[in-house]
Formats: structure tokens, sequence, C-alpha cells
């Protein structure tokens, strides 16, 4: 399948710091939804200011279509930024129609294009109305629709639903859903693993500045969270002997609590971990093979750091 | 571009907030301003009056017998208090000191001139703060020197007594000033007419960095939209938006107050829109570095009222050739001559519109550079 988005090599680093990315190499095929996980502050957005030509990178090279970055590729390229970026003293309606011309747009195909978008994320009937009197979710779908007015192939999406309640969260996945039906291309970055899970037809796991994996989820769970993790967090003094494990891997050991690694579905194991440590255990946590595992084997934290 | 600027229109002109700002306030300014004015300039028992009140220090820089007749005459007119300085210098630091309204500077050769039959100079300085006084300190310098001609017609074959000299603001008292011939409301249209467009530095200033300083800016800088596009638009929406504000203030002080801004429209608006340009484009410039040094917009935001005040005519500093640059002398001269009858001086608005074009590509360049944002 052609690539749509190609990434090679990519660092960046602010002034002499510390980089902020460092080496980021992956590639997006066309009609893909490309769901980029990484914690607050792992270089995600970072990343999108250099796809989308914002930022220069250090080294390295990005390409839209197989040709670096330019006015006519930028045409094929929708960006939905993370925080709002919306003209507060124009109507939903001046909202998208300004955003369609900025990208090009103009006549009846603009007006065409504008009552599409705002029918496709529900703002059709409220498009007189301007951003300030929309509630969160609105303003979020709105976002997108300025996003998306020009009909791109390939649509940035960076967090899309942060701090929206679970309704307009649920009706922007749906419409990212349609997205991807309609052939469109969708690089999606999130923290949240549940909507990467459900979206995404690859996923690229970033920390730190680092790209760690990439795949489809079958193809990440199978290589870095074949099993299912037991967390265990113990009264204060509690100690931990390998034995008293029967054999368990473990992941990590702390103060006052330990992360094993257990066959999927063994509850066996894990009536012999509670009957071991009995009253001591304070909390205990079954995780299931998944994006957090991943993340959580690959980078000894939770996702949500 | 034709979209962003159609936008950015509409977005100041249909805010409230904005409207107030760009063309209420102004508007009343300029109708406090002709109503106090008014009174002051267009009634000729208060210009008599004043020059009643006017104390007048002379420098005679020439003490030829004809110069001295020169002070007699004008110290035996009843219409100044006459003081003398031995200098310029002295005579100037009078002026700055209050002690005199008006100086009135007899150059050297004076003597010699009016034996020749050439119509000598007299200079004529005041600062602006006092230009009612020397509105009517010409009046009657005029009277005096009508005295002159009339004997000089009935056969005493003498050329004037001299010609008029000049209002000179701070200037040179021997140059020839434009604004001489002004009147009071016309004066203080053209100072609150350059004053708005320097004003515009300030809007454009927040309006960029409000647009260019988060997300908003990411999605234009993302968009297939070039770069010098993007800035081009921001300079002529900000200058359409201070055109629009500068035909306020000249509209209103024409129709309401009879202000005069000479006969060649064109002419005074190619000044208005070079300083439009000039600070729109500053604006920018400042919007755009504003971005990465927050301490910016303070420092900016307490300039301009500053400046106004400097600019204003209410405090007048002496910065002797750096003069030159001053808003003042480059924009408000200009407008100045226009409205008195004489050519403007291109040459510092040429500069101006050439600072303009560097400032914008810097801007361009700015615009995208790395880690601002």
């Amino acid at each position: 399948m052609p690539t749509a988005l190609e990434c090679r090599n990519v660092s960046f680093r602010y002034h002499k710091r510390r980089p902020v990315l460092d080496g980021v190499t992956f590639a997006v095929e066309r009609g893909q939804i490309f769901g980029l996980l990484g914690p607050n502050g792992a270089g995600k957005s970072t990343l999108v200011k250099i796809l989308l030509g914002l930022n220069r990178a250090g080294e390295g090279s990005v390409t839209w279509f197989g040709e670096p970055l330019t006015t006519r590729t930028r045409r094929r390229i929708g960006y939905v930024p993370q925080d709002l970026a919306l003209l507060y003293d124009l109507s939903a309606h001046d909202n998208v129609r300004f955003f369609g011309r900025l990208n090009g747009m103009s006549g009846k195909h603009l007006e065409e294009r504008t009552r599409t978008v705002l029918d496709f994320v529900g703002l059709w009937d409220e498009r007189g109305k301007q951003p300030g009197e929309y509630s969160g979710g609105m303003k979020r779908r709105l976002n997108i629709a300025c996003g998306i007015v020009h009909d791109p192939d390939v649509v940035i999406m960076d967090e899309p639903t942060v701090g929206v309640d679970p309704q307009s969260r649920n009706h922007i996945l749906e419409s990212i859903e349609t997205l991807r039906d309609q052939g469109t291309t969708v690089v999606y970055i999130s923290h949240y693993m549940e909507e990467v899970e459900r979206l995404c037809t690859t996923i690229g796991v970033i920390d730190e500045g680092t790209y760690l994996c990439g795949g489809t989820l079958e193809e990440l769970l199978h290589a870095h969270a074949p099993e299912a993790i037991v967390d265990l967090e113990l009264t204060t003094g509690t100690t931990v002997d390998a034995d008293d494990l029967a054999g368990l891997e473990i992941l990590e050991q702390r103060s006052g609590g330990v992360s094993v690694s257990v066959p999927e579905g063994q509850l066996d194991v894990m009536r012999l971990i509670a009957d071991r440590f009995d009253d001591k255990v304070q909390r205990f946590t079954y995780i299931p093979p998944n994006l957090e595992q991943v993340f959580f084997r690959l980078t000894k934290k939770a996702l949500r750091d | 571009m034709t979209a962003i600027v159609l936008s950015s229109m509409r977005r100041k002109l249909t805010n409230r907030s904005v409207l107030l700002n760009l063309v209420v306030m102004p508007l009343l300014l300029i109708v406090i301003l002709g109503n106090a004015l008014a009174s002051t300039f267009t009634s000729e028992t208060h210009a008599s009056t004043a020059t009643h009140e006017t104390s007048l220090g002379v420098v005679d820089l020439d003490s030829s017998a004809g110069s001295r007749a020169l002070v007699a005459s004008l110290a035996a007119s009843g219409a100044f208090a006459v003081h003398a300085y031995p200098s310029v210098d002295t005579g100037r630091g009078a002026l700055s000191a209050g002690d005199v309204d008006v100086l009135a500077t007899v150059p050297s050769g004076y003597g010699s001139d009016l034996a020749d039959g050439t119509a000598p100079t007299v200079g004529l300085t005041a600062l602006d703060s006092q230009v009612d006084r020397l509105a009517a300190a010409q009046v009657a310098l005029d009277t005096v020197g009508d005295a002159a001609r009339a004997q000089a017609a009935t056969g005493r074959a003498h050329p004037p007594a001299y010609t008029l000299g000049d209002y000179v603001g701070s200037g040179t008292p021997t140059s020839t000033d434009p604004a001489a011939g002004v009147t009071g409301i016309t004066y203080y249209t053209v100072t609150m007419l350059v004053l708005i467009l320097l004003y515009g530095l300030g809007n454009t200033m927040n309006f960029v960095k409000e647009e260019y300083d988060g997300p908003l800016g990411d999605r234009y800088l993302a968009s297939p939209t070039g770069t010098l596009q993007l800035v081009a638009a921001q300079v002529v929406s900000g200058t359409l938006t201070s055109a629009i504000q500068g035909g306020v203030v000249v509209g209103a002080a024409v129709a309401l107050f009879g202000a005069d801004l000479g006969h060649s429209p064109l002419v005074v608006a190619a000044i208005v829109a070079v300083a439009a340009v000039l600070f729109n484009v500053l604006g920018l410039f400042l919007g755009l570095l504003g971005r990465s040094r927050p301490w910016l917009d303070p420092l900016v935001s307490l300039l301009i009222p500053v400046m106004t005040f400097l600019g204003g005519g209410f405090v007048k500093l002496d910065t002797g050739r750096l003069q030159d640059l001053t808003v003042n002398h480059v924009f408000q001269s200009a407008l100045f001559r226009e409205v008195s009858g004489i050519r403007p001086d291109w040459s510092p608005l040429l500069t101006c519109l050439a600072l303009s074009g560097a400032v914008f590509l810097a801007s361009a360049v700015m615009v995208r550079r790395v880690g601002v944002r």
C-alpha cells in the first residue's frame, strides 16, 4: 500500500537542551488510522509540529506522499490541533469557511464542503453561534470541522478528545471511524490507550522522544505483552522473595509492592499469590494484555504517569 | 490572503470593544478637543485677548539701526511685553523656562537687507503648547508689518520692515516651518491623526500576538497559504484599520470644526498610508517577537502613552539631530507642509517605506522561526 507519511530518523532539540525527539522513524500507509501513543511530555506534539513543517528537524526527514512538504502537499493535509484553534468572534459557519479559504477553497465548492463538515460533526443546526456559545465538546467538534473542511487525504489529530464529555467523545470517535471508512488517512495522537485500541489499525508508541515500537495491536501485544500483569501493593515492610511467587517473572519490585507477569486467565496463580500474602495485600490489580501493559513493559511506568 | 484580510477586518469592525477603541474613542477625542479648541482659535476676541498677554522675547542678532527700530516698534505696538535677550541660546532658555511665550529672532544682516531692498525674515519660535499665543503674536506682527508696508507705499522708498517669520515648534528659529499658517484645530487634527496611526502599532502587535502565539498560528502556518501572504494580510488589515481610524478623525475634524487639511487629499492620503504601513509593520514585527519575549508587550503598552504624551505636544524634548527621526518630524511636518501648501519632503517618507519593507521581510522570516512558539 502506498505511503502517506514517512518519518525517518527525526531528531529535535530546543537550543542545546536534551533531545525532545531522538531518531524517530515510522511510516503511515494510506487509508490507515495510525495511532501515536505516549504519555504527556513524550514528544508527540513536537513531532506533530515537525511533521507539519512548523518546526524544523535537527536531523532526519519527513515526506508526505513521497515528497517533502510543499504547498501542494500541504493542501492534502488536515490538522486538528490539541488546543482549540478557532476565531471566537466569528460564527461556527464563518470559522469553517475561513479555514476553507485559508486552504485555497472558494465559491460553491467551499459552501458545499462547509455544510458537509458541519453536518459531519453535528453542528449544522448550531452553525450561527459563535464558539464561545458552544460546550467544550462542541468546540472540539468545530475544531475538527475546521481541520477537514478542505477534504484532505490525511488528517493529523492531536489529542482531539481532551477535556470533552463522554457523549461528545463518542461522537468524535465515530466521526474518525467514518473518515477512515471514506478512505482518509488519520494520524491520531493520544495518550488515551482505549481510544487508540478502538480506532487505530497501526500503533506507534513513543516515550521521552524515542519511538519505542510500532505495528498492529496484535503484533504489539504478541511482541511485548504476551502475558497479563498482576500488580500487588503490600503493607509497609512486607518483603517479597522470588520463591513466594512460584517462579513467576518479576517485572518490577519496589518498596511495598511488586509486579509480576502471569499467563492470561490463570486464576490459580492469582489464588496462590493471594494465599501467600493474605492480609498483607492492600491492592491487587490484574492487567490483561493491552497497550497499557506494552507501554509498562517497555518503559517500566504507567502510561498516565 | 484576501480571506485573512476580509476576516480580520470583519472581526475588527464587528467586535464591539475593538470598534470602541478603533472608531468611537478617536471620534470622541476629536470632538472633545475640537470643542475645547474651537473657542480658543475661532474667535477673534479671544485671539486679541491672548495678544495682550503675550510675552515676547527678542534676540537681535543684527544690532543695526533697522533692527533696533523694529524692536522699538514691537514694544511700542502695545501688543507685546518685550524682553530682550543677547543670544539665541538665552532666548531659547527663557522660552523653555516659560519666561516668554514667543521668541522672535531678528537675523544678522537684517539692517543691510532692509537697506538693499530685500525683505528680511524674522524667526518666531514657540512651544507647541503655546501655539495659541504664537498665532496671536503672528496676527499682531502682521499688523505691524502692514503698517511698515503702508509706510513704504506712501513714498518713503523703504522695503517692508520685515516679512513674517515662522512658527517653528521646537525646531530652528530661521527655518520655514509650514505649521505657521495652520489653525489650532488643524494642528491638533494632524497631531491626533499621527497618534492614531501610532496606536495602530499597538493594535496590530496585540492582534498578531493573539493570532500567532498558539494553535491558531500553527493552523495558519500549516496551511498552504504562504508565509509572505500571511504576514502581508496582517499588515494590510492593520493598515486599512488605521486608515479607517484616520478617516474618522479627519472627517470629524473637517465636518464639525472646519479643520483644513490642504487641497490635495491624495497627498495627505499618501502620507497617512506611509505612516500606517510603517506602524503596522512594526506592530507585526513586535507582535511576532513578543511571542518569545513576554516582557515586550507591557513595555510597548507603556511606551505608547508616553510617546503620545511627548508626541502630542504636551511635553517637548529637544533631541537635537535625532529630531529628524521622530514621528513628529517625519509625518507631522509632512502633513503641516501639505496643509500650508508647501511641497512635503518625501525623502524621510520613502526611507520609512524602505524600512517597512525590511521589517516586513524580517517578520516573514521570524513567523516560522524555530523554537519561538
